[in-house]
């Protein structure tokens, strides 16, 4: 499943639904909703990534690159939101699991922003 | 080299994003927002002794108030599944009886102690119980034929002292009022 034209708007597609998942707990005020210390750090290493892959895709291009890794990632993402909201209606304090839970996607973010940054086109010398 | 690096964070990241939405998805299937409760007839029957004994008391403040935490004793006296989330949406908690009852009853030292004492162990054994079901979000294989066995029980114990405590703290301000009386 190759596709270095799909792939692009596909990661940008994951980072956007990222941010969207960063947001939702940190909108509820309440102490325990803030982000936990290992979030924060995930988010910053993410945030990295994602800058200097976006550098390089614009000095270099991609090379040989699977579209299934972004489309998963963007499905885990969607299902574990999914299950948070079932969760939400399920137990007494609300959006609690959605800070808990944004570790794994952010884990699973970084694997994706690895991949990409791995098919980064490098001319041999 | 690259292209096996490549490889090996593909089946990393697709292996790791099943086994976390398994993981999730039994944690959904196997948390549980209710739990079984059974106030014993013998508290029931020692609760309307304490009612036909207050019934002989003339009215006052404090009879008002200990009526009121009588009350919530009949209103929390389960003998059903309770749903976890309505009970914690209710906020009708034993403690907020307490500081009626202590302005409005003539109380030493020591029975306030006392009072409180047993407020408190009633209302910290139960929400011991609703605050292990506050949080069932984690990421966990739990051993739930060994929780079905030890758990359930110790739920019904705590819920016994609450119950308890909560009849004798009904007892403690009734014999004050009939020594007033």
């Amino acid at each position: 499943m190759n596709n270095k034209k799909l792939y692009i708007p596909l990661y940008y597609l994951s980072l956007l639904l990222t941010l969207c998942i960063c947001i939702i707990p940190t909108h509820h005020i309440e102490q325990y909703l803030t982000l936990s210390k290992l979030s924060v750090l995930l988010i910053i290493i993410n945030i990295l990534l994602i800058i200097i892959f976006t550098v390089l895709l614009i000095k270099k291009g991609i090379n040989k690159i699977n579209i299934l890794l972004p489309i998963t990632y963007i499905l885990f993402t969607i299902i574990v939101l999914i299950i948070c909201i079932l969760f939400n209606n399920k137990l007494v304090i609300p959006y609690i699991h959605y800070s808990y839970y944004i570790k794994f996607i952010l884990i699973n973010y970084i694997l994706l922003n690895t991949y990409s940054l791995l098919s980064i086109k490098y001319k041999k010398k | 080299m690259k292209e096996k690096l490549k490889t090996t964070i593909f089946i990393i990241s697709i292996i790791y994003s099943i086994t976390i939405l398994l993981l999730m998805l039994y944690t959904y299937t196997t948390s549980t927002n209710t739990i079984k409760l059974t106030d014993t007839k013998e508290n029931i029957t020692t609760l309307n002794n304490y009612k036909q004994r207050l019934n002989n008391i003339k009215p006052s403040p404090c009879k008002n108030s200990l009526n009121n935490l009588i009350n919530h004793y009949e209103n929390t006296s389960y003998n059903k599944k309770v749903n976890i989330k309505d009970k914690y949406n209710e906020k009708d908690w034993i403690v907020n009886y307490f500081q009626p009852i202590n302005n409005n009853c003539n109380l030493d030292k020591e029975t306030k102690e006392s009072l409180s004492t047993k407020i408190l162990t009633a209302s910290i054994q139960f929400d011991e119980v609703l605050q292990k079901l506050y949080f069932q979000y984690e990421l966990k294989i739990p051993d739930l034929n060994n929780r079905s066995l030890i758990e359930q029980n110790l739920d019904q114990i705590r819920y016994n002292i609450n119950r308890k405590n909560q009849l004798d703290a009904i007892k403690t301000i009734i014999d004050l009022l009939e020594e007033d009386n």
